[in-house]
C-alpha cells in the first residue's frame, strides 16, 4: 500500500529527527510560531534554528495553520505533553492562551513569549519583543521629516484589540501631535485584508484630496494602501511609512511607493529566544522583557532593506 | 356484478393546445389485473398521474367504491388505498428492504420510547419478512441496501411496498421495461400474487404478449380516448395493435 | 434459514453497521499505537490523552451536526461563522447581565442564571441561523453550498457588527473555571458535554424515525417525498440541528478560550466536513454514522499531536492530513464499486 510506505517514510524521518535531537545534550526547546507559512515567522524560525545549533540546543518548531487561538492551542497542548525544558511561544491571543500556557509552566517547562504577549504573564520567564510604541514614535518622526513638518496624515491599522497594533498607533499619535504643522485625521481599520485596505485609502483620498502621508501599522495594510494609491494615481504624492519589511514592502520601497519602513528583526527575535532558553536551562533568571531591535529603512537604503527583509533563508 | 373499486368517467386534461385526455372512461374491478395500453402519447401516463393524485383532471369524475373522490396529492391517493410504482423507483437506495417497505409509515416502539420516535426495527423486519414471503419475493439478503440488489429484486421490493400499503389498487408503470427475461417473469408472478392477495393491479405496458399473459382485462387508449375494453381470450397481439393504431371511441364498451 | 431469520438483526450486524467505516477505525488505532510506541511517556500520558479529548470536544459537537446535514445530502459551510456569531451574542448577553468584574483577568462575577440565559441564547441563535439555512435550501431551493456560503459571510459579518470587530473578552468566571477547565467526575466538563451530545445524536440518528428520515431524504429525496415524508420539514430540521450544535459549541468555545474568537473557527467547516467524510459518510447522502465521525474527528487531532510531540515540521501535518483524506474517499469509492458488483 502506497499510504503505508508514506507513513513509514514520515515516521522514519521523524525518528531520525528525534535521534539527532537526542544526540545533543544542552537541553530541549520547543518553538511554537504564530502561524505556519508566514515569512516573518519563518525568518524568526531561521534565526532560532541557527542559534540553537550553535548553542547545542535540541530545537523543534511547530505552528497552527491559522493565526488564531483555536488552531494554536492543540499545538501548545502537544508541546506540553512532550515536556521540553523550555518552550518559546508566539501567543496568538492574549487571553485564550493564558490557561494552556500556564498549564505548560505548571508541568515544569519554562515558558518564554516571543513577538506577542499574553494578559497574565506571571508564569512567563521573559517576553522577547520589540517596543511597539517606540516603533510608532519612530514612524511619526520619519513621517514628519519626509513631509517637511506639514500636511494631513492618516493611519491604517487593525481594529482595536491587538496589543501590538494598538501600541504602534498610540506611539504614532502621541509623537505626531508634537508637530504643529501636521494634521492627524484619524485611523482607518483594515482587517489583515489587502483588498479592504485598498478601498479604505480611496475614500479618504476623495474626502481629503490634500492628504500628504499614510502610516500603516503592518505589511498587509501597507500593501493594500499602495494598491489604493496606485488606483487613485497618488503614488509618490502621498508619502507612505509602513511597519515591517515583508518582501512586497521592500519592493515597494525600492520603486518609490513607500518612503520609509520601520523594520523589526525576526531573526534576532529567534536568536534572542534561544539565548534566553539556554540561560533558563543553566538556571539563570532573566529580565521580564528582552527587547529586540527596530530599524528605520529609508528610500535610498536598498542594501539595508535587503538585509532586513523578512525572508526565510534557511529553508 | 360487483361494484368497481375505482370508476373514472369522462376524464379530460389539456396542456396548452394539446388535449391529452378527451373524456376517458376507466374502471378497476376488485381482484383483477387491468392492463392499460396505448401508443406513445395515447395518454396512459397522464391518466395514471391523475388517478394516483400526481396530477389533476380538468373535467370528469372519479369514484372510489362509489363515492366521488378528488386527490390533491399522491399522499391523499395513498390514504384512499391507491399506490403507484414508478419506473424510476421511489426507493431509498441506501436503506435495506425492510426500512424501505416501512418508509413514511415506520413502526415505533411501544410506550414512551415510541413517543420519542424510537423505531421498532425488529417488528418492521419481522413484518416485512412476512410480506415478502406472502408475495414470493426471495431476496438474497435483507440487511444490505436495496442498491445492491438486482434490478428485478429492487422492482419487487417497490411493488411489495406499494402492495403492502395500498389495500385497493397498485399502479405498475412499465414495471418490466428494464428487466431481463427471468426477472420479468418474477415481477409478473408478483403482480399476480398481489392480485390474489386482494389488491387490484393496473399494469401499464408496451409488451403485448405480456399483457395477454397476465391481464384479466385490457383497456386500450388512443389519442386521449378509450377505444377498447377487452378480455385477453377475445383478442390477439394483432388485435391489440389494431385497436392501438386505429381504434375509435365508438368501438368502446365500458 | 427461513425468511424471518434472515430479517433478524444480530449483535454482529449491529456492530458491523456501526463500524461501517472499519478501516478508518483501524487507522486511528494504528496511529495511536505508533505514537505510543515512539513516545510512550509523552503521547500516552494521562495529561496528553485528556488534552486530545478537550481539543476534540468542540469540533466533535460541530461535526455531529455536519454528519446529519451531509447524510441528508446537504452541506453546511456556515457552522464556524454561526459558532462565532452565537458566541458573540451569548457573551454580550452575559456581559450585559453581569455585575462586577471577577477575580482573574477579564472575567465577570456573573452567576449560573446568567450563564444559563447566555447559553440558551447561543443555542437559540444557532437554531435560528440553521432554520434560515434550511428554509433557503428546502423552500427557496437554492443549492446548499451557496446558501451556507452566504450565511457564512452573513454570520461572520454580523458577529463583527455586534462586537465592533473586537473580541468580547469578559466571560463569567464560573463558566471559564467550571465548564472551560472544570471537571465532572474527574472528566473535563467540555469532554463530558461532547460525549453527551455524541451519544444523544447517535441514538437519534440510528434508532429513531427522525434519523431514518434523514437517511431517506439524503438517499432519494423524491422517493422520500412520495413515501409521505415531509422533506421540507426534515431538511429544515436537519439544518436547524446543525445550527443548534454550533450554538452549543459556541458556549463551549467561550468557556474554553475565555474570549469570543472572531478570527478563529475559519476552518471549522472544512475540518468537520473532512472528519465526516473520513468517518465513512457519503458526500452524496444516505450513508454515514456518528461513530465514524467521532473517529474522523480524532484522526487529524491525533496526527497533529503526535507530529508535534515527535518534532515533525508543521507542513508535514498538513500534507499527511490531505493524504489521509484522499485515501479515505478513495477507499470509500472502492467499497462502493465492490458493493455494486457483488
Amino acid at each position: 500500500m502506497k499510504f503505508r510506505t508514506m507513513t513509514a517514510a514520515v515516521l522514519a524521518s521523524a525518528a531520525s529527527f528525534a535521534a539527532t535531537a537526542q544526540a545533543q545534550e544542552a537541553g530541549t526547546v520547543s518553538l511554537v510560531l504564530g502561524v505556519s507559512g508566514s515569512p516573518f515567522y519563518q525568518a524568526l524560525q531561521c534565526g532560532a534554528m541557527a542559534r540553537a545549533e550553535e548553542l547545542g540546543l535540541a530545537l523543534t518548531v511547530s505552528a497552527g495553520d491559522q493565526f488564531a487561538a483555536d488552531s494554536q492551542i492543540p499545538v501548545v497542548n502537544a508541546v506540553t505533553a512532550a515536556g521540553p525544558d523550555v518552550a518559546a511561544i508566539v501567543p496568538t491571543d492574549m487571553q485564550a492562551l493564558v490557561q494552556p500556557m500556564r498549564e505548560l509552566a505548571n508541568r515544569g517547562t519554562k515558558v518564554i513569549t516571543v513577538d506577542q504577549t499574553i494578559a497574565d504573564n506571571s508564569f512567563v520567564e521573559t517576553e522577547v519583543l520589540t517596543d511597539n510604541e517606540k516603533g510608532g514614535e519612530m514612524a511619526a518622526e520619519v513621517m514628519a521629516e519626509i513631509l517637511g513638518g506639514t500636511g494631513k496624515v492618516l493611519i491604517i491599522t487593525q481594529p482595536p484589540g491587538s496589543l501590538a497594533q494598538d501600541a504602534r498607533t498610540a506611539g504614532f499619535e502621541a509623537k505626531i501631535a508634537e508637530h504643529e504643522g501636521i494634521e492627524y485625521i484619524g485611523a482607518q481599520y483594515q482587517s489583515d485584508d489587502p483588498q479592504k485596505a485598498a478601498e479604505i485609502v480611496t475614500s479618504p483620498l476623495s474626502a481629503h484630496p490634500d492628504l500628504a502621508g499614510i502610516f500603516s501599522t503592518n505589511d498587509q495594510g501597507a500593501i493594500g494602501a499602495i494598491t489604493g494609491l496606485r488606483q487613485a494615481g497618488a503614488i509618490g504624492r502621498v508619502k507612505m511609512v509602513a511597519y515591517d519589511a515583508a518582501s512586497a514592502e521592500v519592493a515597494a520601497l525600492k520603486n518609490g511607493a513607500i518612503q520609509a519602513l520601520i523594520a523589526q528583526n525576526p531573526k534576532q527575535e529567534g536568536e534572542a529566544a534561544m539565548e534566553a532558553a539556554l540561560a533558563l536551562i543553566n538556571g539563570e533568571t532573566l529580565e521580564k522583557t528582552t527587547m529586540t531591535e527596530l530599524v528605520v529603512i529609508r528610500e535610498d537604503e536598498a542594501e539595508k532593506a535587503d538585509r532586513y527583509e523578512y525572508i526565510a533563508d534557511c529553508m | 356484478m360487483p361494484e368497481p373499486i375505482l370508476q373514472a368517467t369522462g376524464i379530460t386534461r389539456t396542456f396548452g393546445h394539446v388535449q391529452a385526455l378527451r373524456g376517458v372512461d376507466f374502471k378497476v374491478m376488485p381482484g383483477e389485473i387491468v392492463a392499460l395500453i396505448g401508443d406513445n402519447g395515447a395518454g396512459k401516463s397522464t391518466l395514471v398521474k391523475i388517478l394516483s393524485g400526481a396530477d389533476r383532471a380538468d373535467g370528469g369524475e372519479i369514484r372510489i367504491d362509489g363515492t366521488p373522490a378528488r386527490f390533491g396529492s399522491p399522499a391523499e391517493a395513498q390514504a384512499a388505498g391507491i399506490a403507484t410504482v414508478y419506473q424510476d423507483l421511489a426507493l431509498a437506495p441506501d436503506l435495506p428492504p425492510a426500512e424501505n417497505l416501512f418508509l413514511g409509515r415506520e413502526r415505533l416502539k411501544p410506550g414512551l420510547l415510541g413517543r420519542l420516535g424510537m423505531l421498532d426495527r425488529q417488528a418492521m423486519r419481522a413484518e416485512s419478512a412476512k410480506v415478502f414471503e406472502t408475495l414470493g419475493v426471495n431476496l438474497k439478503s435483507h440487511r444490505v441496501p436495496v442498491d445492491t440488489l438486482s434490478g428485478g429484486q429492487r422492482q419487487s421490493v417497490a411493488i411489495a411496498r406499494a402492495a403492502m400499503w395500498a389495500e385497493k389498487i397498485v399502479f405498475l408503470d412499465e414495471p418490466t421495461a428494464a428487466l431481463g427475461v427471468v426477472q420479468t417473469a418474477r415481477v409478473l408472478e408478483l403482480a399476480k400474487r398481489v392480485r390474489d392477495s386482494g389488491t387490484s393491479v393496473v399494469l401499464i405496458s408496451h409488451n403485448m404478449p405480456q399483457v395477454l399473459e397476465v391481464a384479466d382485462r385490457i383497456h386500450v387508449l388512443r389519442l386521449g380516448e378509450s377505444v377498447a375494453n377487452l378480455r385477453p381470450a377475445e383478442t390477439t397481439v394483432d388485435g391489440l395493435v389494431r385497436e392501438m393504431t386505429s381504434g375509435t371511441r365508438e368501438g368502446f364498451t365500458p | 434459514m427461513t425468511q424471518t431469520d434472515a430479517f433478524r438483526e444480530t449483535g454482529e450486524d449491529r456492530l458491523l453497521r456501526l463500524l461501517a467505516s472499519g478501516w478508518i477505525f483501524l487507522l486511528l488505532v494504528g496511529l495511536i499505537a505508533i505514537f505510543s510506541l515512539l513516545r510512550p511517556a509523552q503521547f500516552g500520558s494521562g495529561y496528553n490523552i485528556q488534552q486530545l479529548a478537550i481539543n476534540a470536544a468542540i469540533i466533535l459537537v460541530l461535526a455531529v451536526g455536519q454528519t446529519y446535514v451531509i447524510i441528508s445530502n446537504g452541506i453546511d459551510l456556515s457552522i464556524g461563522s454561526v459558532l462565532v456569531f452565537c458566541s458573540v451574542v451569548s457573551a454580550e448577553i452575559m456581559l450585559a447581565l453581569s455585575g462586577a468584574a471577577g477575580t482573574t483577568f477579564g472575567t465577570t462575577s456573573a452567576g449560573w442564571g446568567v450563564i444559563l440565559l447566555g447559553s440558551l441564547a447561543a443555542v437559540a441563535t444557532g437554531i435560528a441561523w440553521g432554520l434560515l439555512n434550511g428554509f433557503l435550501v428546502a423552500v427557496a431551493k437554492i443549492p446548499a453550498l451557496i446558501v451556507t456560503l452566504g450565511t457564512l459571510g452573513m454570520a461572520l459579518g454580523g458577529a463583527q457588527i455586534l462586537s465592533g470587530g473586537t473580541d468580547v473578552r469578559a466571560m463569567p468566571e464560573l463558566l471559564v473555571t467550571h465548564v472551560g477547565s472544570g471537571r465532572i467526575f474527574g472528566i473535563p466538563a467540555l469532554v463530558m458535554i461532547a460525549v453527551l451530545v455524541v451519544l444523544v445524536a447517535g441514538l437519534v440518528l440510528h434508532f429513531t424515525r427522525f434519523g431514518l428520515h434523514t437517511y431517506a431524504v439524503g438517499s432519494n429525496m423524491e422517493g422520500a417525498r412520495r413515501s409521505g415524508i415531509d422533506v421540507t420539514r426534515q431538511t429544515m430540521a436537519v439544518y436547524a440541528l446543525s445550527g443548534g450544535m454550533a450554538g452549543i459549541a459556541a458556549v463551549m468555545s467561550n468557556a474554553r478560550f475565555a474570549t469570543t474568537t472572531i478570527n478563529g473557527h475559519a476552518m471549522d467547516n472544512l475540518t468537520t466536513i473532512s472528519a465526516v467524510v473520513l468517518g465513512g459518510t457519503s458526500l452524496f447522502g444516505g450513508v454515514g454514522s456518528v461513530f465514524g465521525t467521532v473517529v474522523g474527528v480524532f484522526i487529524p487531532i491525533i496526527l497533529l499531536n503526535g507530529f508535534v510531540i515527535l518534532g515533525i515540521p508543521p507542513f508535514w501535518q498538513t500534507v499527511a492530513m490531505g493524504a489521509v483524506l484522499i485515501l479515505a474517499v478513495w477507499i470509500d469509492q472502492l467499497k462502493r464499486r465492490l458493493r455494486k458488483r457483488g
